[in-house]
């Protein structure tokens, strides 16, 4: 039986994901976004991409979420230790009721979202010809609103559930 | 929820500051109530294969460099390799960083991301300020709105 090289592999993996992406844009109708034959391997990777946040509607929570959850997950089989060797003393510590205990870590989050300005500008002409001359007058305005920045606040936990073995067998968690 | 939809507002004024500045008109950005956005252009995309990679890669950074406290490009990829935001738009935009991180295309596009991001920060955030203060859902500017807050 034939064996395919890693490098096989990996091109056999892009035309794969390539193809997905190909049968995405069969749905839309943008034009300048069509792949061609004679597009490079990347050019239809990164048009397939960019088609993506073109799309009027996209479904399923934001990569943020999804990686966040996977994160938590990584830690499902690890002992206590690992996890307070790369984040430190949770918060708290508190009984789960069952003989294990529940680590807690919480953190307070702030966003600054800046100040701007928003310019709108409208005006009028009228033009005229008489006696083989041009005429006009118009006028324009122009008004600016500043908008004052404004602050974000939010809370952050990370909980894990350890058994009485200290191995990590459940988690939950809130805010990006 | 607001961490979502900071997260999300600066994924989307990242795409559409990137399209702007190669000269391509965004005619709206949106953020919905779940967490995703979509940034619309018109006309082409640029003409270079990697300023359309940058263009591409701009909206994972940006969410990284404002709203990334606990996370790195390499959990991004690792999602994708595990298998897990896998669901349409999600998987398809993860898709294409964790090809760029294997090397397809270099190092080199997301150290240019990053300095792009960097010189773009105020009009990245300005634009996702904006976004922010829309009532209701989806928070979405047309292309009026985005030249009224972008042209000062």
């Amino acid at each position: 039986m034939p064996v395919s090289s890693d490098k096989d592999a990996h091109r056999n993996h892009i035309n794969r994901l390539v193809g997905i992406t190909l049968t995405g844009l069969l749905l839309t109708s943008c034009a300048s976004l069509h792949i061609r034959d004679n597009d490079s391997t990347t050019t239809k990777i990164a048009k397939g991409f960019i088609r993506i946040p073109v799309a009027a509607a996209t479904l399923g929570m934001s990569e943020g979420w999804h990686t966040r959850e996977r994160m938590m997950e990584s830690w499902l089989g690890h002992h206590e230790s690992d996890l307070m060797l790369a984040w430190g003393s949770p918060a708290q510590v508190v009984p789960d009721g069952s003989g294990g205990k529940i680590l807690m870590y919480a953190e307070n989050r702030m966003y600054a979202a800046p100040g701007y300005a928003v310019s709108d500008t409208s005006g009028y002409i009228h033009g005229s010809v008489a006696g083989g001359s041009l005429y006009g007058v118009g006028e324009a305005e122009t008004v600016t609103t500043y908008v004052p920045p404004q602050t974000y606040q939010w809370q952050v936990s990370r909980n894990f559930q350890v058994n009485s073995s200290g191995v990590i067998t459940n988690y939950s968690w809130q805010g990006l | 929820m607001i961490d979502q939809d900071l997260a999300t507002a600066h994924h989307e004024a990242g795409h559409a500051i990137a399209l702007r500045h190669f000269g391509i008109q965004v005619s709206k950005v949106s953020v919905n109530n779940d967490g995703t956005g979509s940034t619309e252009l018109e006309g082409s995309l640029p003409a270079r294969e990697e300023d359309t990679v940058l263009v591409g890669l701009i909206g994972i950074q940006s969410e990284l460099r404002f709203l990334g406290a606990d996370m790195t490009f390499s959990d991004f990829v690792s999602t994708y390799e595990s298998g897990k935001g896998d669901r349409d738009t999600i998987e398809s935009e993860t898709r294409t960083i964790w090809l760029a991180h294997r090397g397809i295309w270099h190092q080199v596009q997301y150290d240019n991301t990053e300095t792009f991001i960097e010189k773009k920060k105020s009009e990245i955030e300005k634009l996702a300020s904006a976004i922010l203060r829309k009532k209701g859902y989806p928070k979405a500017l047309d292309q009026k709105e985005i030249e009224s807050v972008m042209k000062i």
